[in-house]
């Protein structure tokens, strides 16, 4: 009550809470990761206690052929969805910006599939595919364009296609809704000159909506491509990881190991390989997508 | 504000005052359990806990009924303990998981209540699962095993007998899908999908070969021609003799039973919770399912041990209330009562001799027959990563990924390299 607070002071004040929770639920839990990463710690043999195992973990993560498996699955099942997401989220923001009637309604409609819980989007998928009882079959059986059960989950290459139609379909709508927040700020006089200047729709496409939608594109794309490297709820539900483990994304194989196997200190380390995987990503989109001056 | 102060004394004051009427009021023990089989196995578990409430007018049972497969659950008590959740009190746990939890410290020794008297009141095998160094940690609920289910009607309508070896059911399968010309119909179904049941069935064949994963002591052995001999057996049930479908690979446990009770098929592998079920209400198989073993291989019939036990958690706030209801589930009330509606194999001695049993449930003789010579799984302290490494290896091979040979082999390494061998 006596004196006046800097702005300075005011602007730390108003941080505190969010500067106190990034620390809880963001700072600490990464420090104690690394620090698990370099213990034993098995919760199944607990007279073993957690003697500090150096770089163990992470050796063993390495030569590890199912850690370079799921890594792979993962580095495709990124590229495939994301970009999958990206095409059709763009379509999408295209299409709704040129709504001239019922625009919030459909707005709200094309985000449905987005506030699905993805384990239950999981679960609706694996029925949709389900090979005896299935939509998907039916509607191919019906059509003529299949005679006969398709085993979409038990093969391979099939049940990959199918985690990424359902995690395609979850996200797109995501990705529109950010793009179309960029549509809306790009000046309707810049069609017009474009327009003026004799562009066509495509060369004002090229010209004028992609470069000023880069901003939007980078943080869609950044925001989605975490996303799809920790995925796991989608193919957990899914698939389980399988067939045999065609599936099983780096995340899941983590979630196998730490709370299957309940060997945190193993699990420890792959989640830190997977956020230096993160951290690539981000940074590489950072320097190839960010705005310039 | 000196007035607000008193008011909260005051407030505080009442609060204590309460306390020793609070104390007074009903425990709340909350069990959690997997209802393999749906809506008519946890109706009977409803019925136990109104029971055992209305005996017990202190204390209250909150029931939390999950669904899915053994594995699914394991991975919820994994989580709940992790966090040393208190909130439970009660759990089902499967035969393969004492060991990995009683180490981790989850679960609380019962040797206080669960006295070396009443364990004779049981089946020995039951109590050995659940012994580990020397403490007792839970109580057997029901056993169980994998079972051989038949089709009496078509058996009859065609007349054959119940298969006693693997060639004889795959012969039989084909005939009486062949005569009925039903699309529909199919032979044999076991559990495809990546689960431990998955696991079980090659066990099985296995076994019936006289194969092993490990030898008694403890080497592996499954890569000496017998596991890839057990294995090329599951994948010519679905290539060659074309008697299970290739779908199969996605199935696990309770939608074989529910496709089987649907009239689909003619065998099945499962345990013996679908026997109650067949013949209850929506089945479409009622009175038409018969059990017997699983048929042979060039050594003999071999089946999995399985079975559930209760157990108490180590963090629960109230575990000699949570040891009581144990006490009743498995019971001899309890355990008729289940008999009776769910067919269960019990695990208690008196309940197989109970006259109302052995009227209402005169399968049990087979089932005990088969459950008394039913073999536990690999012993070995990391039971679930061997089991994982088996259920990826087989499906790998089952869904095509690799060849048999690849994947027994790929088994055997990755089982060497978690032993140290």
């Amino acid at each position: 009550m006596t004196g006046q607070i800097t702005q300075g002071e005011l602007a730390a004040i108003l941080l505190l809470p969010c500067f106190a929770f990034l620390v809880v639920f963001a700072i600490y839990p990464v420090f104690n990761a690394i620090w698990t990463s370099l213990h034993h710690l098995r919760l199944d043999q607990p007279h073993l206690g957690t003697p500090f195992v150096g770089l163990r973990n992470f050796a063993r993560a390495f030569g590890d052929e199912y850690t370079w498996h799921s890594i792979r699955v993962t580095l495709v099942y990124t590229g495939v969805t994301v970009s999958a997401q990206l095409v059709l989220g763009l379509g999408l923001a295209l299409v709704v910006n040129r709504l001239v009637r019922a625009r919030g309604f459909v707005r709200a409609a094309v985000l449905l599939p987005w506030t699905m819980a993805p384990v239950l989007a999981g679960q609706m998928w694996r029925w949709l595919f389900n090979d005896q009882a299935g939509v998907v079959n039916d509607l191919l059986n019906r059509t003529g364009l299949v005679q006969g059960q398709i085993i979409w989950l038990g093969s391979p290459v099939l049940a990959f296609f199918a985690v990424t139609v359902a995690a395609t379909w979850g996200a797109a709508s995501y990705m529109a809704l950010i793009l179309l927040a960029g549509l809306q700020g790009i000046p309707d006089d810049l069609y017009e000159a474009a327009s003026l200047d004799g562009a066509s729709p495509l060369q004002a496409f090229l010209a004028v909506t992609l470069p000023l939608l880069r901003s939007a594109i980078m943080v869609s794309l950044v925001l989605r491509t975490l996303g799809a490297l920790q995925a796991l709820d989608l193919p957990f539900a899914m698939t389980g990881g399988g067939p045999g483990n065609a599936t099983e994304t780096f995340a899941l194989f983590i979630y196998k190991n730490t709370f299957q196997f309940l060997d945190f200190g193993y699990g420890a380390a792959l989640s830190v390989i997977l956020v230096v995987i993160a951290l690539g990503f981000a940074g590489t989109y950072y320097r190839v997508l960010a705005p310039r001056d | 504000m000196r007035t607000r102060l008193l008011a909260i004394a005051a407030a505080l004051a009442m609060g204590f005052a309460v306390l020793p009427v609070s104390a007074q009021a009903p425990v709340t023990i909350t069990w959690s359990t997997l209802a393999t089989g749906g809506p008519i196995v946890s109706d009977v578990y409803r019925a136990l806990v109104q029971q055992y409430e209305r005996q017990n007018p202190g204390v209250r049972v909150n029931l939390q009924i999950q669904p899915g497969t053994s594995g699914e659950q394991l991975s919820r008590y994994v989580t709940l303990f992790a966090a040393k959740d208190s909130s439970v009190d009660l759990i089902s746990i499967d035969v393969i998981w004492p060991a990995q939890m009683a180490a981790a410290g989850w679960l609380a020794p019962l040797d206080q209540w669960f006295t070396r008297e009443r364990r004779e009141e049981y089946l020995p095998g039951g109590i050995r699962a659940n012994t580990i160094g020397g403490k007792i940690y839970g109580v057997p609920w029901y056993a169980d095993a994998g079972l051989f289910y038949y089709r009496k009607d078509l058996l009859e309508k065609h007349r054959a007998r119940v298969p006693v070896t693997w060639d004889e059911m795959i012969a039989t399968a084909q005939r009486i899908v062949a005569a009925e010309a039903n699309p529909a119909l199919g032979g044999f179904l076991f559990q495809g999908a990546r689960i431990e049941a998955l696991a079980n069935f090659f066990f099985e064949v296995l076994w019936s070969n006289g194969g092993d994963i490990l030898d008694p002591a403890g080497k592996v052995i499954v890569d000496n021609g017998k596991g890839l001999e057990a294995l090329n057996f599951m994948l010519d049930l679905v290539r060659r003799h074309r008697v299970t479908p290739p779908g199969v690979t996605t199935l696990p446990t309770d939608d074989t039973r529910a496709i089987f009770q649907d009239g689909r098929f003619v065998f099945l592998r499962n345990w013996t919770y679908a026997y109650g079920l067949f013949q209850g209400e929506g089945s479409n198989v009622v009175g038409k399912v018969g059990i017997a073993p699983l048929p042979r291989g060039s050594v003999g019939s071999a089946s999995t041990l399985g079975g559930w036990q209760l157990a108490v958690s180590n963090f629960s706030r109230n575990k000699e209330a949570a040891y009581r209801l144990v006490e009743f589930l498995t019971g001899s009330v309890a355990q008729k009562s289940m008999a009776v509606q769910l067919s269960t194999v019990p695990t208690r001695k008196d309940t197989f001799e109970d006259a109302v049993v052995k009227q209402r449930a005169p399968h049990y003789p087979d089932m005990l027959k088969v459950v008394l010579n039913a073999r536990p799984r690999p012993q070995i302290a990391d039971y679930p990563r061997l089991s994982s490494i088996v259920q990826t290896n087989l499906h790998a091979a089952l869904t095509g990924l690799v060849s048999p040979e690849e994947a027994i082999t790929r088994m055997a390494r990755e089982i060497r390299s978690l032993l140290g061998q």
